[in-house]
């Protein structure tokens, strides 16, 4: 009886160390005219995680009424910079509100909310700085195989032009610490942040794990998602990057 | 001449094409001053002649200006990302629970105003 009731005081501890963990996360979502799926993907997010961010990167329809009818804290971009720079942008503003970790997370529904906590669980259990989603080692639905020969090069590029070894060098979904986030910053505006990031991410020697998620890909997330030629444009943002300061 | 001065006044942001251009600008002029070594510099590169060599030089000059200008458009599109995102840091429309959070750290209450403004007159 004994051993039952230390069993459930550990349990309710455990529950209530995820508690404090859950609480002190922030997770960001960069938005531009996703009117029509943003409270879902937010509702979604606030069913675990009180703290959540849209940073709406200049979008022309009603992105901020409905992100902010569903709960989550409202930035708003007056003009379009991309991406990475709304990423940034949120980013900064939870380091600003005392952040212990956070997360991005994509804003077409694409990503699950339980990857976030198994996110967070690996980061604590592990003591690694940054944990990053995979979709290789976790689920890709419905991804079309021309799509995944360009992720999977995109793989072989990073791993050349940084030498981190990844299964997914692109994924959208991300936890850091906050002492990490504080060690990075997104320069690259558009879709060329990811790349930058992992290139951050070694040169400040943090330490990062992969974390199996799963990728649903519907046609609004493929009609809205990246163009498979932004890849073009991802290495020459990245290159001549490299050719000034 | 000129090309050579905004060469070395790009030496801080863009190394690589500061160095280009100046190496460029330094052929060009040489080339140019010496129509005889501008042949035999063109014979020994495989150019017909003197003249297509300054304008190839000239080309690459160029090439390298376009290549700098837009380093500072890029430059000039990152303070723009700042100036951005120091606004938008300003104007942060919070969720019903964080201004609730806002509200307990500093609460403000016509209490507090009326006796401030007792205070002043």
């Amino acid at each position: 009886m004994v051993d039952a009731c230390e069993q459930a005081q550990a349990a309710s501890d455990r529950g209530g160390y995820e508690a404090v963990l859950i609480s002190s996360t922030w997770i960001i979502i960069a938005a531009f005219n996703e009117g029509t799926v943003i409270a879902e993907v937010v509702s979604a997010a606030r069913k675990v995680f009180a703290n959540v961010v849209v940073v709406d990167d200049g979008s022309t329809d009603f992105t901020s009424l409905a992100a902010s009818a569903a709960g989550a804290t409202v930035i708003r971009h007056c003009i379009n910079l991309g991406q990475g720079a709304a990423l940034q942008t949120g980013i900064d503003y939870a380091l600003l509100r005392g952040a212990s970790y956070v997360a991005t997370f994509d804003a077409d529904g694409q990503h699950c909310v339980e990857d976030l906590v198994t996110m967070l669980r690996q980061l604590d259990e592990t003591g690694a700085d940054v944990a990053l989603g995979s979709r290789f080692l976790g689920k890709a639905e419905g991804i079309d195989p021309l799509r995944k020969r360009v992720l999977q090069l995109g793989v072989a590029f990073q791993r050349i032009t940084t030498g981190a070894r990844l299964t997914d060098a692109h994924n959208g979904l991300r936890m850091l610490r906050a002492s990490a986030a504080k060690k990075i910053r997104m320069r690259q505006n558009r879709m060329a942040h990811a790349s930058e990031l992992i290139a951050n991410i070694i040169e400040a020697k943090l330490n990062f794990i992969e974390v199996p998620c799963t990728i649903r890909y519907t046609g609004y997330s493929k009609e809205k998602g990246q163009k498979l030629s932004g890849a073009i444009q991802i290495v020459l943002d990245l290159a001549i990057k490299r050719m000034y300061r | 001449m000129i090309v050579s001065v905004y060469a070395i006044m790009q030496g801080k942001t863009s190394p690589i094409v500061a160095l280009g251009v100046l190496i460029a600008s330094f052929c060009g002029i040489l080339l140019t001053a010496a129509p005889d070594l501008a042949n035999m510099a063109a014979h020994a590169v495989g150019v017909g002649r003197g003249t297509d060599l300054i304008l190839y030089c000239f080309v690459l000059i160029s090439l390298a200006v376009i290549l700098n200008v837009h380093f500072k458009i890029r430059a000039h599109h990152e303070k723009l990302t700042e100036i951005v995102r120091a606004v938008a840091l300003s104007t942060v429309k919070e969720s019903g629970v964080h201004a609730e959070q806002r509200a307990v750290i500093a609460p403000h209450t016509h209490a507090d105003s009326v006796a401030s403004s007792d205070k002043l007159s």
